[in-house]
């Protein structure tokens, strides 16, 4: 009986704030600009019923966090092409040269 | 005018002369060292810059020949030589986002695929709970994602996650995550509409998301298979 009754409860809140496609799509686009009030308030509302999508805001804010560190992350892999990433990292010499040697045409 | 874009902090304007070192005497053959002390001081720079934003080696090693051309043609009074690498970046930011400009109407097979794809976040199909995280298969906790930033092993993951997205897609997700560019300036310099932007980038965050979870995340909690 107690189960029905929250099953409901979950139920009707989840018709009130939208679902969880539709909350997740709002997550995201509330990281690219400001949300009106009472969508935030769904939002609120929404997470009072489910831990998944406050779990899943938490995670693309972090997939923020990491792409801001991402350049900061190559700067520092000093070795120019460091082991653990595939591509290269750096200007090879015969790259400069060919690039200097470029640049020497443009200035005659 | 491109000179224009907010987001684009490109200068071809002279530092103001207090801000310039020593001028140098303007020896015979100065003008040509110059170029090629950029290639060695600011070349990896520009070259990384580009790659991330670009994803494809031969290209950003082009834009990167094609910002030192154009300084050398438009920067023939600049002699700041303190803020010579922003003003490069300058250039190279322009240079990649005429690229984007240029290739934002073309649709790639993958780009088709990816959105026909891009429904699949594991929501309930049907009963009470339609389009509902299914609550075996919704986002699992990640320990830790703090210190995963520090691991370099995150960092591989990271990249090859990022390169599964489709091109148009990874562009406005760089532009908008890595460069803060603001939506709309997003949509008015690649002529894309709001909407069309906000799907993109739901899309690009839904499946990033997804592919660290279940790469990297998942895989400090259940043995790997």
């Amino acid at each position: 009986m107690f189960n029905r009754i929250k099953t409901w409860t979950v139920w009707c809140i989840k018709e009130a704030t939208g679902s969880c496609a539709e909350v997740t799509r709002l997550l995201s686009q509330g990281m690219d600009q400001p949300l009106p009030w009472h969508v935030r308030c769904k939002i609120r509302v929404h997470f009072l019923i489910c831990d998944l999508c406050q779990r899943y805001g938490r995670q693309i804010r972090f997939l923020r966090e990491a792409m801001r560190k991402y350049p900061e992350r190559l700067e520092n892999s000093s070795d120019g092409n460091s082991p653990a990433v595939a591509s290269p990292r750096a200007l090879s010499p015969e790259t400069k040269e060919r690039l200097k040697q470029k640049l020497r045409e443009q200035t005659n | 005018m491109a000179d224009e874009l907010a987001f684009v902090p490109v200068s071809h304007e002279p530092v103001p002369v207090g801000d310039r070192p020593t001028p140098e005497p303007s020896a015979p053959g100065a003008t040509l060292s110059d170029p090629e002390r950029w290639v060695d001081e600011h070349g990896d720079y520009l070259f990384k810059y580009a790659l991330i934003r670009l994803r494809d080696a031969t290209k950003a090693e082009d834009m990167v020949q094609e910002t030192f051309v154009a300084a050398l043609k438009g920067g023939k009074n600049f002699q700041g030589r303190s803020a010579e690498k922003s003003w490069l970046v300058g250039i190279l930011k322009h240079k990649i986002l005429d690229h984007y400009r240029k290739a934002s109407r073309e649709t790639s097979f993958t780009d088709v695929e990816f959105f026909k794809d891009g429904e699949s976040e594991p929501f309930e199909e049907s009963g009470m709970f339609q389009n509902c995280w299914n609550h075996d298969r919704g986002p699992s906790e990640w320990t830790e994602p703090g210190a995963a930033l520090d691991a370099e092993e995150f960092w591989k993951v990271f990249e090859n996650c990022t390169q599964k997205l489709p091109r148009n897609v990874a562009r406005v997700f760089t532009l908008r995550e890595l460069d803060d560019v603001a939506s709309d300036a997003i949509c008015e310099q690649l002529s894309i509409s709001p909407n069309n932007l906000w799907v993109m980038l739901h899309r690009a965050r839904a499946a990033l998301r997804r592919c660290l979870e279940l790469n990297w995340f998942s895989r400090t909690t259940t043995p790997q298979h």
